[in-house]
């Protein structure tokens, strides 16, 4: 179904590189890799449900190529396609995080106060071009995401997003495997709300890479969430200022604190050097026993 | 961690949205109603309501400092489209004294923040000489950068910056804001 689908699709795509007329998502360093290198590797992304679009949705495919192949090619010898091993099992977090790598290599980071790894999933399709800027504003991550990381649902949750961003993947995925024709606004089931959207969606059988708004509530939760999620960052941001801050007052008055005790105490020795000094050593006279009156013969 | 700095500056990224690194070379002290501004800590409006007294260090009395309060999260720190907002800036006050030494440019304007938690920075920069500083024609979209070229300010000498939200608190929904 699916699968042998994306097989059937897909199968062009190595037999083509050969010929000049490879399609416009193979780099030429990628096309000539897949040729030189086992082809076997190649049916290994296409089986793993790699590649659902072939031509749309381009860049993704390019990324992930790039990944793939530079996996291949640093493991195995051109020269000896088939000993060329699989790629060595990338984790999730991996993936997502040499995606963002290698986009932050090729463009000059334009997100300059955006650590690489909270960038959100909407800002690196947006700087990909995969979505440009006012779909971006109007449709959330979410419904655009959804046909490439189909292997990738956890992608989301790597940003941290809450559990119901991972969920509509779920729920979509499930949806497009079992209706066998990929369709990117199934994903607007995320939310619960969009169901009805998504079902006229269906219905239309349209594969589209950039989404019009299909529910608004939808899009007013996605919105939501991620201006919640910035709040959020911006939030710990601060208190890790002020934790900062308070230790290294601390430190400091720690510092000052021991120098000044020690000032004290180095001052109070010197003092009463100082003062010993000056005592001049006193020998009391014994003062003479008095004589008390007695009937004694002494007095004669 | 992406974040290594221990300083709260950059923690709370004032060094990027409004200043570039620098080296803190004089002490700087600002006091609201007895109650000192340290980094990050946070201010109801009700107290930030007059001018603090700003203590500026140094020793030398004939070097003068500028000192700059702006706000980069007006009018939220969503979406800060009047960054900056200038409150405060006074020139020409000699070292080891204060603003009311100097003169004032743009008079002190109490922050009042209504969406958000937003952040007040001080910054002093030491001037090469008295200069006629002009006041911009509005307090909004200040560049604090662009100044201190303009008026060959050089790298700040000081910073300080706190926090400040609405008197009631930031959370929930606003009908009427």
């Amino acid at each position: 179904m699916a699968s042998s689908k994306i097989v059937t699709m897909n199968t062009d795509l190595p037999r083509d590189s050969s010929s000049s007329s490879s399609p416009s998502s193979l780099s030429s360093s990628s096309a000539a890799a897949v040729a030189a290198s086992s082809s076997s590797s190649y049916f290994l992304l296409h089986d793993q449900n790699l590649h659902y679009y072939s031509n749309s949705s381009m860049v993704m495919d390019d990324l992930l190529n790039s990944i793939y192949t530079t996996t291949t090619t640093t493991t195995a010898h051109p020269s000896n396609p088939s000993s060329s091993p699989p790629p060595p099992p990338k984790t999730v977090d991996d993936v997502w995080k040499d995606m963002i790598l290698i986009h932050s290599h090729r463009d000059s980071p334009h997100h300059n106060h955006h650590p690489f790894e909270e960038m959100t999933l909407e800002a690196f399709l947006s700087k990909n071009g995969a979505v440009t800027d006012d779909d971006v504003t109007a449709v959330p991550s979410l419904h655009n995401h959804h046909p490439v990381p189909h292997q990738f649902p956890p992608v989301p949750a790597v940003e941290g997003s809450s559990s119901s961003a991972a969920e509509p993947f779920a729920n979509g995925i499930d949806a497009a495997v079992a209706g066998g024709v990929p369709v990117p606004s199934s994903s607007s089931g995320g939310g619960g709300g969009g169901g009805g959207g998504g079902a006229a969606a269906v219905a239309k059988g349209k594969r589209r890479a950039v989404e019009e708004p299909v529910d608004k509530a939808t899009l007013q939760k996605q919105r939501r969430m991620i201006k919640n999620r910035e709040s959020a960052a911006r939030s710990r941001e601060r208190k890790q200022a002020y934790t900062t801050d308070l230790e290294s007052n601390v430190q400091q008055l720690e510092i000052e604190n021991a120098r000044l005790l020690s000032e004290e105490a180095e001052k109070k020795k010197k003092r009463l050097k100082e003062l010993l000094e000056f005592v001049i050593p006193v020998v009391e006279k014994r003062k003479p026993k008095r004589l008390l009156r007695t009937n004694s013969v002494q007095s004669l | 961690m992406p974040i290594v700095s221990k300083d709260p500056l950059v923690v709370g990224r004032v060094i990027g949205d409004v200043l570039d690194p620098f080296e803190n070379s004089i002490p700087i002290r600002v006091t609201y109603n007895s109650r000192d501004v340290c980094n990050g800590c946070e201010f109801k409006p009700s107290q930030v309501v007059h001018q603090p007294r700003v203590a500026i260090g140094g020793d030398d009395l004939r070097n003068l400092y500028t000192l700059v309060a702006v706000n980069p999260d007006a009018p939220s720190p969503s979406d800060p489209s009047l960054r900056e907002y200038l409150h405060w800036l006074v020139t020409d006050i000699p070292a080891t004294t204060g603003p009311s030494f100097g003169n004032e440019v743009v008079a002190y304007e109490s922050p009042r923040p209504t969406s958000g938690i937003h952040r007040i920075v001080f910054v002093l920069f030491r001037q090469l000489g008295r200069e006629r500083v002009y006041a911009p024609g509005w307090r909004q979209n200040f560049n604090t950068r662009e100044f201190a070229e303009l008026y060959n300010l050089g790298t700040p000498v000081a910073a300080l910056y706190f926090n400040i939200q609405r008197e009631n608190g930031s959370g929930g929904r606003r009908l009427y804001s």
